[in-house]
């Protein structure tokens, strides 16, 4: 691998990890594997695109929209559809087909909305302002795009970590991971805290969104499924409940992608991705940083 | 051209094949004068009987043939889903043929045509569970897929059942298996010798080929269409990398291929990644290099990269600015319809609608057996249409390819 490889490996490494945290936030501290987050991903670059075709906006506003728009989402899925289903069935050991079989489901309704409007075509930010511009130091090169979604992948993935450590905030959500009953009588709000890191989550989702579009140039309806399967594939292998094993997570899926297409065909890329998960799992089913004890923290 | 205005080739090659045949019958080689005008008298007059019968068999038949008021035929397609833009310009297509057939009363007076959709999602299970049950219902054709890998899928399910399937873009082996499957769309395979010939024009001597290695169609031009027209060019292939369908960022294998330093990149992907493939070539620095794609990048799929996607060039069937009026009239009927221009999607499938209408009226029957085997003879003699004079090859279509590229604004006509 030459060092543009590990340039796009670490680039590739920062969408995976944009993507993933939110949804392993989620899943690792509540217990809710949101299935409907490729959706969220994609309908927020969506919406971003609607407007970008009437209004020309710059980076920073089409950010923050897709970034509401991906909260706001994410904040009527927990609401009317998970915690209606938690409500009916207090275990969220118990629930957590339902939920999964309820995302899958939501999913369907953002991705049938954009291929009408679309016609299933692609679609991208060609009406905003921003321009990408390549730089070249020698033999490597680098767009203004890599750059921000380098800072904006490590930045929020370290950033969260750290959060999740050494913040009160932080405190109670694993609390509410490990044990949600005694959280609540220490005085958490269960509730509260679920709506706040599904905000969270899905302003991430809207985040990874509108930055892949702008990097890749254009996301079709269908743009968030194939990044699921990265996304959970990311999360096993660093570990669930870890956000460092996350960040480790991402970042050893696209490099292992990378060499695979730097040395070979390409025709092995998902053999050897998910190749290296099963032996992993196999090795060690909790992942690289995750806890034997099963915990959510 | 099927339409009312429009006369079949095949037809009139059967019209006149029969006349010659007659002419040879009525030809005979006589020494004697007399004899012989008795016998050409005795003969015109058995001519003219013969005749007499024959218009009076015709009209009868046309008075026989009554199709039932409604003729019903069901199409399982990519509506939704990846393949879905082509899926719906494919039913619009097939809705201005319908209509068009409807109100100039095509099939008799009183018979009107419709064409139920079921959505295959571009999904080979949804695909084959809603052909099945397409299949199971009373008519007498369906129309298949316009995905390749859902097409592979339905074409066993029609030969097993015994019931005609039509279908469009789906290019890849596999699709036209026997009797009962026809394809209105040359496989992609059939461009790539002019393709080849044009690249070693421009003085291409190297290329890297980038495919989707899950898409039947696009593997089998990358594996096998192009590695044989390069030798026969004297294009050296440098590497064929195959990447899935669902890969969404191409620069490692795009480096790859910067590294080769080609002349020309043949990238065969799925329409949506074309845009992302193509920004992620120029930012990999290959500004120079000649770009072939698949008709997957036609559609306006390029659009999202602009300047970026300038240059990228690839065979094609259609495009509205072909000098054809058959073309120019559905092409304004398209626009008028649906406020768009169409892709080739649309046109290949209105053309095929009138086809199985000819083969129905030919037959004078919805019976799934007759439709087909008036199909096959349509089919056998080749027709004009749309898409121009074309003709089948074991019930599957050859038409001449163009060329066209995308300039950064709009998707341009550039060799015929």
């Amino acid at each position: 691998m030459n060092l543009q490889d590990v340039l796009n490996a670490s680039t590739l490494g920062s969408i995976y990890l944009l993507f993933a945290l939110g949804m392993a936030l989620v899943w690792g501290t509540m217990g809710i594997l949101n299935f409907a987050h490729g959706s969220v991903f994609m309908f927020s670059a969506f919406v971003g695109y609607l407007i970008t075709s009437r209004i020309p906006l710059p980076l920073p506003a089409v950010v923050l929209i897709a970034m509401v728009v991906g909260a706001v989402l994410t904040l009527a899925i927990q609401y009317f559809a998970y915690q209606p289903i938690l409500k009916k069935i207090k275990s969220v050991n118990a629930a957590e087909l339902q939920i999964v079989v309820a995302g899958i489901g939501l999913s369907v309704i953002p991705i049938a909305l954009a291929e009408k409007e679309t016609l299933s075509n692609n679609f991208g930010f060609q009406g905003s302002t921003f321009q990408t511009v390549v730089y070249q130091f020698g033999d490597l090169r680098i767009s203004n795009i890599m750059i921000i979604i380098l800072v904006l992948g490590l930045g929020l993935g370290f950033g969260t970590a750290w959060w999740i450590a050494k913040s009160r905030q932080g405190l109670g959500l694993r609390a509410v991971g490990i044990d949600p009953e005694v959280a609540a009588l220490m005085g958490v709000d269960r509730r509260k805290m679920a709506l706040a890191t599904m905000a969270f989550a899905g302003a991430l989702a809207g985040l990874a969104g509108a930055l892949l579009t702008y990097y890749l140039t254009a996301l079709n309806p269908h743009s968030g499924e194939g990044l699921i399967l990265k996304a959970f594939a990311a999360i096993i292998l660093g570990g669930l409940g870890s956000v460092l094993g996350v960040i480790l997570g991402s970042f050893i899926l696209a490099f292992a992608e990378t060499a695979v297409f730097a040395y070979t065909s390409g025709t092995w890329v998902s053999a050897v991705s998910f190749g290296l998960i099963l032996i992993l799992l196999v090795v060690r089913p909790q992942g690289i940083l995750g806890k034997k004890e099963v915990r959510r923290t | 051209m099927f339409g009312s205005s429009k006369r079949r080739l095949g037809v009139a090659a059967v019209g006149l094949s029969a006349a010659l045949a007659l002419a040879a019958c009525s030809s005979g080689d006589s020494g004697d004068d007399a004899a012989s005008e008795e016998t050409a008298a005795e003969e015109t007059a058995a001519e003219e009987t013969a005749a007499e019968e024959t218009t009076s068999e015709e009209t009868s038949a046309d008075e026989a043939c009554e199709l039932p008021s409604e003729v019903r035929l069901i199409s399982v397609d990519s509506i939704t889903g990846p393949a879905g833009f082509a899926g719906v310009v494919a039913e619009n297509g097939a809705q201005i043929a319908v209509q068009e057939i409807n109100d100039s009363g095509y099939l008799g007076d009183g018979v009107t045509m419709t064409i139920d959709v079921y959505d295959d999602a571009t999904n080979p299970d949804q695909g084959t569970t809603e052909f099945a049950k397409a299949l199971g219902e009373d008519v007498p054709l369906v129309f298949g897929s316009v995905t390749s890998g859902v097409a592979v899928a339905q074409a066993p399910l029609a030969e097993a059942e015994g019931k005609p399937v039509v279908f469009t873009q789906a290019g890849s082996p596999g699709v036209v298996i026997g009797d009962y499957t026809f394809r209105f769309t040359p496989p992609m395979s059939a461009y790539w010798p002019d393709v080849a010939s044009y690249l070693a024009e421009q003085g291409v001597e190297t290329a890297s080929v980038l495919y989707a290695n899950d898409f039947p169609t696009l593997i089998d031009v990358a594996e096998v269409s192009v590695p044989q027209v390069a030798d026969e060019v004297g294009i050296e292939i440098l590497s064929s990398t195959g990447i899935p369908t669902a890969t969404e960022d191409f620069s490692a294998p795009i480096n790859k291929i910067a590294q080769e330093d080609p002349d020309a990149v043949i990238m065969l992907l799925v329409g949506p990644a074309n845009p992302t493939a193509m920004n992620q070539l120029r930012q990999a620095g290959l500004t120079d290099v000649v770009v072939v794609g698949n008709s997957g990048a036609g559609n306006g799929n390029l659009a999202p990269a602009g300047e970026n996607g300038a240059g990228m060039l690839w065979p094609a069937l259609f495009h509205p600015d072909q000098d054809r009026p058959a073309l120019q009239e559905f092409v304004e009927k398209y626009q008028a319809e649906f406020g768009e221009i169409p892709s080739t999607y649309g046109p290949e499938r209105y053309d095929a609608v009138y086809a199985v209408a000819d083969a129905i009226k030919e037959a004078c029957s919805v019976d799934p057996q007759e439709v087909r085997d008036a199909l096959a003879s349509i089919t056998e003699a080749g027709y004009s249409g749309v898409m121009g004079d074309v003709t089948f090859e074991n019930q599957d279509i050859r038409v001449p390819g163009i060329l066209v590229q995308w300039n950064g604004e709009e998707e341009l006509l550039i060799a015929e």
